[in-house]
């Protein structure tokens, strides 16, 4: 048995060792082709295939060019932090605080920014998330605080090392948690910003209508865990959510008139619904 | 014995760590700055491909948003050769008619989910089968 881990181990760190394939010795080789051949007929005809979310600085960014005016109050309040006690709802709300930073970002609300950038640092250290941000690059920032490109760089920095950060860690289920409250608060802050019967609000009625598109990738990410305690009932929320945006799509025909292809009174219902799945996340 | 386990699997974990903490770097480093004016939406869509492996990125994309899509691999390995469906699998690019690029800029006039669908040039027969690398999608936003 001894011997067996021993041989184990030593099988462990020549597989280890030899991911790179440049520089490789012949018998190396040898050996990886003959491993080759072996799966080949496993995976020649395997596709890998991947479901990628609209991230919240592209949604922000949407509501932004609708001509929506900022408002300060829809953000999650920062005083919440504290309460964030467990690693699911600290992953939950790094996901919202990140969509409410990019909120702010596009819409150059700098010092609200700066503020939100600081609670996110903080809660990513919290969830042991090293070095969100390259320090010289938030020194930058801190010398050209209204310089909006900057501001929305260092955002998608916190965005993208976060959720990488614990998916290297293996923690999937908190990545996957921190994608899904970033999605939910995006859709609440533009949600909350439309006025379902102002003409001008039609473009971003039609712009909240198509995150549909985006359910079917949020589906897949939390598909995996669907059983999970924590997800179950979100889960059973966006089911809801799905329904109640093919009930506002009438037609999908762009020559028909904005009220023949839109039903108002099920898109007010599902402003309601991805208000109640907020204040579930957040609370 | 339960020491040697526990050893040879955090190293096994490190390891592969590693490789997928040098394809964050090498997309933060190399491929980034392909993006140019676009400002990148923050998705990090980085994987260890092997070169006999074809992978599918299925993403929704927004009327009324211009977007960069650019695909990034390590030096070593060969070409890559993507092209961009709709739903219907009708193709919209192909970036062999425009000799293998490594950039789209596009904007759609209608919101869609489309298909990002890429292999490695597999016309050249001298590279080992075996061989695998760092490949990276980045979707860039104008602002």
């Amino acid at each position: 048995m001894r011997k067996i881990s021993v041989v184990g181990l030593l099988l462990f760190l020549f597989a280890s060792c030899s991911w790179n394939s440049a520089g490789k010795k012949e018998k190396e080789i040898q050996s990886e082709n003959l491993e080759y051949q072996l799966m080949a007929e496993n995976t020649s005809k395997m596709k890998k295939i991947f479901f990628v979310l609209p991230s919240p600085i592209e949604t922000s960014l949407l509501i932004n060019k609708s001509g929506i005016v900022f408002q300060k109050d829809l953000l999650n309040s920062t005083e919440k932090l504290a309460g964030y006690s467990t690693s699911t709802s600290r992953a939950i709300a790094l996901g919202v605080y990140c969509a409410d930073l990019s909120y702010s970002g596009i819409n150059e609300q700098f010092q609200t920014s700066i503020e939100y950038l600081n609670v996110t640092r903080n809660l990513a250290e919290s969830l042991g998330i090293l070095r969100a941000v390259d320090p010289k690059k938030i020194k930058l920032l801190e010398e050209n605080i209204t310089n909006k490109e900057l501001v929305i760089d260092v955002i998608s920095e916190v965005y993208m090392e976060s959720h990488e950060q614990l998916r290297e860690q293996d923690r999937y289920l908190l990545s996957s948690l921190m994608l899904i409250g970033a999605w939910v608060e995006s859709l609440y802050l533009a949600t909350q910003s439309v006025k379902p019967n102002e003409v001008s609000h039609q473009i971003l009625i039609e712009r909240i209508l198509d995150q549909q598109l985006s359910l079917e990738s949020v589906k897949s990410v939390l598909s995996e865990n669907q059983s999970n305690p924590v997800i179950q009932p979100i889960y059973k929320d966006l089911l809801d959510l799905e329904r109640l945006f093919k009930e506002s799509t009438i037609s999908k025909n762009n020559e028909m008139d904005f009220y023949g292809r839109v039903n108002l009174e099920a898109f007010e219902q599902l402003i309601l619904k991805v208000n109640a799945i907020r204040d579930y996340i957040v609370d | 014995m339960r020491i040697l386990f526990t050893i040879s699997v955090l190293f096994f974990l490190a390891n592969t760590n590693l490789v997928y903490s040098q394809c964050k770097e090498f997309a933060k480093k190399d491929c980034k700055p392909l993006l140019e004016d676009y400002i990148h939406d923050g998705n990090y869509n980085g994987i260890v491909l092997n070169v006999d492996e074809d992978v599918e990125l299925h993403k929704a994309f927004f009327s009324g948003q211009k977007y960069r899509l650019v695909v990034c691999k390590e030096d070593f390995l060969p070409p890559i050769h993507f092209k961009l469906l709709n739903s219907d699998f009708e193709v919209l690019f192909d970036n062999k008619d425009s000799g293998y690029t490594n950039k789209y800029d596009f904007e759609l006039e209608e919101s869609q989910t489309l298909i990002i669908s890429m292999k490695f040039l597999d016309e050249n027969e001298e590279y080992d089968k075996s061989m695998n690398g760092c490949v990276v999608v980045l979707f860039g936003l104008k602002i």
